[in-house]
């Protein structure tokens, strides 16, 4: 059983096909990537198995269990979590809030609980900031746990969004363009964080980039993207030599829509 | 009451609703804010009639023109003063202007002219004519015709006119459209001049059938309700909606009760929500994340 | 004992305090900010933290006022388990209410709110024969051991260390996992939902939060107003009460206080200038909506923190 797998999607909005008949799965423990020139769908994909997008075809299935037309909440339960191309984080909240919301199905307390501060209420809630905090220290923003969210430099941002979905203690994690916009140094961080992840944590990682830098550098498999097909997959190195790869990339041909 | 009585009543009544409908898609369609104060600019319409003829001595028909132009003018002051300072910030802050907007008229209103009812003259007769049977007023007729006049025009003004064209294109894209060289601003301001002029000429028709009193402003929500009920970016669906309203409200008035008239509009205008917030002739749009 | 406590345990005192040095008038003014301050508070957890616009919440003060007054005349049941009672129908009908429209944002959900306060005044208004229609409904006053409880200092006693009660437990609800959970709603709902966050049930949820803060207040005001006019329940109402936490700055309990100080304080501030009180508010509204978003809270917010920190916990 792996950990990702999707049967033959389809994505439609309206009269566009975002995504048609794409099937690839995912192994346990792996790093996954998925890539492709700009408009290719990958982030379509993305917001498809997370439940932000209803798929108009074609299954998602987590370890087993289809989960599409699933609201985000429940997928989320099923052990999904993501980061965002546009940072959507809590810009008011400071950066330990944003993680400790992340956490927030780890615990159960309600709203009797959270009003009279009921023993339950203490016990796990000094537990939700405790976890915050490691996480925080894990993606290097441990000295930064009380500033405001909006007030992070754009290098930061990312880090966060990625120890926020930790919180929620997935089993898959899926990324969208993590790397856009690092410098170096933080593109370097970055792929030790996320090979730190696979290694230590057992994450599932989906990943979807244009930095080769980590794309190459990190993912287990890959699979390309164009105008919401695939046109190839394989390890980094069988991707980077394939020739549908450079013609979508680099476009020898004019492009157009073609079955692959 | 015979049928066709019924849909004549409600038709007039529908009129008025279309008009103030009219307004609010009116601003809608350019600048994608709901105006929830524009109920209260209709009121205003006609008591700046009244306040011109008690204040400033005019005749009937030249406190009508002064206070179009006055109502216009106003428009201008909300759009420059209120509305534009305040186009980044969260809908629901927009919304909560729109709201002060019109709590700030009628308490206006209020405190210049009292919490009491005024009378108002009809621009047309009021005597009920008889025609095969069917009694109405040439002032009903005149409402009736101010509505279709004004639909087309506003129908004309935005599918067949460049002015019009342009005023759509700029609320779809701000930005591309002032890169092209259209005044923005002018045209948003433009906007809300209009829609406050129509609100005037609706409360000015209005007042007439209805005691004005401070409380006018709560057409505005038989307005929404039709706005909806057309889907809120169709003007020929704000008159459809209009009609239909009318019709079920006299109808409603007449076999349950009066009281149930206001009760029928409201709990329209919730379910319509629920069940189908396009409307009849409205879009659903999808959002991308 | 945590800080925290010490400094919510000091405002109560002051609270009990203060009225033995003040005038019986100043009192009973103090009495009926406190009770339109719980009405504001369940607006400032509806909109001002889950960003949920409402224009509802006079008709949850409506149900807590008339349904407390007539549990009390026609079944008997004194305002001590009627308010709650009421509390506890408004909860649930704000949790329906919320779970059927807050799937829409913004203007639909402004909208229909306006039409269900339409339509509970209408209610009111027309179903003489339950609520005594148009005319008004007298409300039977508390009383203790036989005592009846009507003056500006007792009904004070009364008001006064509920709301200190309920503004507690507001503070403890937005600093939990549900506050932020609205909180984040608001801020980014995409976000939210993919960290676990049920949005529906959770708008819904502060909807009932506001209904029962709503009908609680709404109660514990009738007490003091001994008199119920269907029409001071409307959608203007609702308006007013918005104003009233946007001009106290709605992100934070502290402008629910804020808000309802000023709205009980200025029209006696207007002095010969009463009947201008509605356009004075008004007025007040649009200027803090342009220029001061944060509200009177944000204005005062450093004062504040020096002198009274417990009550500019901010919503997060």
């Amino acid at each position: 059983m792996s950990a990702i797998e999707l049967q033959h999607l389809v994505v439609r909005f309206g009269g566009l096909v975002a995504v048609s008949d794409l099937s690839f799965s995912v192994r346990e423990g792996s790093i996954h990537s998925l890539i492709g020139p700009n408009g290719a769908g990958k982030s379509t994909v993305i917001n498809a198995i997370t439940g932000l997008y209803r798929p108009s075809n074609g299954s998602v299935s987590i370890f087993g269990r289809d989960i599409a037309g699933l609201r985000p909440d429940q997928i989320s339960r099923a052990g999904v979590a993501r980061t965002f191309q546009n940072t959507e984080m809590f810009g008011e909240m400071t950066v330990i809030e944003n993680v400790v919301v992340g956490a927030h199905r780890r615990a159960d307390y309600g709203i009797l609980g959270a009003m009279l501060r009921l023993p339950k209420f203490s016990r796990q809630e000094s537990g939700l900031y405790d976890r915050a905090a490691e996480l925080l220290e894990l993606v290097g923003l441990g000295p930064d746990r009380n500033m405001l969210a909006s007030a992070l430099p754009f290098g930061k941002q990312r880090p966060l969004e990625i120890a926020r979905a930790l919180a929620s203690s997935p089993k898959v994690l899926l990324l969208d363009e993590p790397a856009a916009g690092l410098r170096a140094a933080e593109i370097e961080r970055l792929n030790l964080t996320l090979a730190n992840l696979r290694r230590e944590h057992g994450l599932t990682i989906l990943l979807v980039d244009h930095v080769m830098k980590v794309v190459m550098n990190i993912s287990d498999r890959i699979t390309v993207l164009n105008f919401g097909q695939k046109i190839a997959e394989g390890t980094p190195e069988e991707v980077r030599t394939d020739p549908e790869v450079r013609r979508a990339y680099l476009g020898d041909r004019p492009a157009r829509a073609r079955a692959s | 009451m015979l049928l066709p009585q019924i849909i004549l009543s409600g038709i007039t009544a529908g009129a008025v609703y279309a008009l103030v409908a009219l307004g609010f898609v009116l601003i809608y369609k350019g600048t994608h804010v709901i105006h929830f104060g524009l109920g209260e600019q209709v009121a205003l319409g006609a008591y700046l009639v009244i306040i011109l003829q008690l204040y400033v001595g005019l005749a009937f028909w030249p406190a009508i023109f002064l206070a179009l132009v006055a109502a216009g003018l106003i428009g201008l002051l909300i759009e420059r003063l209120v509305m534009r300072p305040i186009k980044l910030q969260p809908i629901l802050v927009q919304i909560i202007a729109t709201l002060a907007i019109g709590l700030g008229i009628r308490e206006g209103v209020r405190a210049v002219m009292g919490p009491q009812a005024w009378p108002f003259e009809f621009l047309l007769s009021p005597v009920p004519q008889s025609f095969m049977g069917l009694h109405f007023a040439l002032a009903n007729i005149a409402i009736v015709a101010a509505a279709l006049i004004v639909m087309a025009g506003l129908y004309v003004f935005f599918n067949h006119m460049k002015l019009g064209r342009a005023v759509l294109a700029t609320c779809e894209n701000p930005v591309g459209a002032s890169l092209t060289g259209m005044p923005v601003p002018a045209i948003l301001t433009s906007i809300w001049v209009m829609a406050s002029v129509l609100a005037a000429i609706a409360g000015i028709l209005l007042a007439p059938i209805v005691t004005l009193s401070p409380e006018l402003g709560l057409i505005g929500i038989k307005g929404f309700t039709v706005a909806v009920l057309g889907g809120f970016t169709s003007l020929p669906g704000a008159v459809v909606g209009g009609v239909i309203l009318g019709t079920i409200e006299t109808a409603a008035g007449i076999y349950v009760s009066t009281a149930m008239k206001d009760a029928t509009t409201y709990l329209l205008l919730a379910l319509i929500i629920i069940v189908r917030p396009q409307g009849l002739f409205g879009q659903r749009t999808v959002n991308k994340v | 004992m945590s800080p925290r406590l010490a400094r919510w345990l000091g405002g109560l005192a002051l609270l009990l305090v203060w009225p033995l040095v003040a005038s019986e008038y100043r009192v009973f003014q103090a009495g009926l900010v406190a009770s339109t301050a719980i009405i504001a508070l369940g607006l400032i957890i509806v909109t001002g933290v889950a960003g949920q616009v409402s224009l509802a919440q006079a008709a949850f003060a409506a149900i807590g006022a008339y349904g407390a007054a007539l549990f009390a005349v026609r079944l008997g049941i004194p305002a001590w388990f009627g308010i709650p009672l009421a509390a506890g129908l408004a909860g649930l009908a704000g949790y329906a209410l919320g779970f059927a429209s807050l799937r829409l944002g913004g203007h639909y959900l402004a909208l229909v709110t306006m039409a269900l306060t339409a339509i509970v005044q209408v209610l009111l208004i027309h179903w003489e024969d339950l609520t005594g229609g148009a005319l008004g409904l007298a409300v039977t006053p508390l009383s203790i051991a036989g005592k009846e409880l009507t003056s500006g200092f007792a009904l004070y006693y009364v008001v006064a260390p509920v709301a200190w009660g309920m503004f507690a437990a507001a503070a403890n609800l937005l600093d939990s996992r549900l506050g932020r959970a609205f909180a984040a709603l608001r801020q980014s709902e995409v976000a939210a939902q993919t960290l676990g966050v049920n949005a529906l049930h959770y708008k819904a949820l502060a909807f009932a939060c506001s209904a029962v803060f709503g009908a609680v207040g709404g109660g514990l005001q009738a007490l003091q107003t001994t008199f119920l006019d269907p029409h001071a329940f409307g959608i203007i109402e609702s308006v007013v009460l918005v104003a009233i936490i946007v001009i106290g700055g709605f992100r934070s309990i502290a402008g629910a206080a804020f808000g309802s100080a000023a709205f009980v304080l200025i029209p006696e501030m207007l002095g010969a200038f009463q009947s201008y009180k509605g356009a004075v508010w008004a007025v007040l509204l649009l200027l803090m909506i342009v220029f001061f978003p944060g509200g009177l809270a944000g204005l005062g917010v450093t004062l504040a923190r020096r002198f009274l920190p417990m009550l500019t916990r901010s919503a997060r």
